[in-house]
């Protein structure tokens, strides 16, 4: 894994990559725009999932409003936006789901920087991840279709790895 | 014929099962198991025609799976249904004896041309 700040611009656009490729095949949700990046981290619901490599480890995560949280594990589900409200608890399971194929499309796109990286299990969290003097936290607030949601990316600041 | 899907992701189970009959098998029937584990022993007790499994998962993964299973001289069919594409780990499954490894996302017709010459 390259070194954080140096390529953590490619990384964050090889993640929103993955989630507008992921968007469009397994969602049904085509032509993701990214409204603003920044580093503060939002209240929303998500999954996020551990890639860790022989340099280093990386966090990335896709979160919405539980709104939007539906309507994406409705995409997933071939359901539309009609169809009742999936069970809490299938809603995080599909949504888990998600950031797990995203982050499959994400370790071939950066297959040729980052090899060996080992996928985690995803986790669904409610609320906003905490940036620390150990970790920072990328976001790029983007538009799924008409679903509004966040893509994250975690990762260690500078000399913290270790 | 009966398989088994293996994923500990409820979600991906039904899109799997979902997607083979939407392939056009439709007297297929499911057995269902959330890990390596769980599977491993549903195997032992009644050898399904096909296992569909996921790569990651607690417990057991699928590649653990699937080694035990030729440990035990178990020659079940077994395919992958993963979000994994990365080279080596497709070399290393098909060279513990998977027959198929499918990439998510996926269409029943993608599904299908990979898993039709095993649904025999």
């Amino acid at each position: 894994m390259t070194s954080p700040d140096a390529g953590l611009g490619a990384w964050l656009a090889d993640l929103e990559g993955s989630v507008e490729e992921i968007a469009t095949t397994a969602l049904g949700l085509p032509g993701m725009t990214v409204d603003r990046r920044h580093e503060a981290p939002p209240q929303l619901h998500g999954a996020y999932l551990g890639l860790v490599g022989p340099a280093g480890a990386v966090q990335i995560g896709l979160a919405s409003s539980a709104e939007g949280c539906q309507a994406l594990a409705k995409g997933l589900m071939g359901m539309g936006p009609d169809d009742a409200p999936l069970p809490e608890g299938e809603m995080a399971d599909a949504v888990c789901e998600i950031i797990n194929i995203v982050a499959g499309a994400f370790k071939a796109r950066v297959r040729d920087r980052a090899s060996a990286l080992q996928m985690g299990l995803p986790v669904f969290i409610q609320g906003a991840v905490q940036a620390t003097d150990r970790v920072a936290v990328r976001v790029a607030e983007v538009r799924l279709g008409a679903v509004a949601a966040a893509v994250l990316l975690i990762h260690p600041r500078p000399g913290a790895e270790g | 014929m009966q398989i088994l899907v293996v994923d500990d992701s409820k979600a991906m189970r039904s899109i799997v099962m979902r997607a083979v009959r939407q392939a056009g098998y439709d007297a297929v029937a499911f057995v269902e198991a959330t890990n390596g584990a769980e599977a491993l022993k549903l195997i032992r007790a009644a050898p399904p025609d096909l296992v569909m499994a996921d790569w990651n998962m607690p417990e057991m993964s699928g590649i653990e799976l699937l080694k035990t299973l030729r440990a035990e001289g178990n020659q079940v069919k077994m395919g992958f249904v993963t979000s994994e594409s990365d080279p080596a780990m497709r070399d290393l499954a098909f060279q513990s004896g998977a027959l198929f490894m499918v990439t998510k996302p996926f269409t029943p017709d993608s599904l299908k041309a990979v898993i039709a010459p095993v649904m025999t």
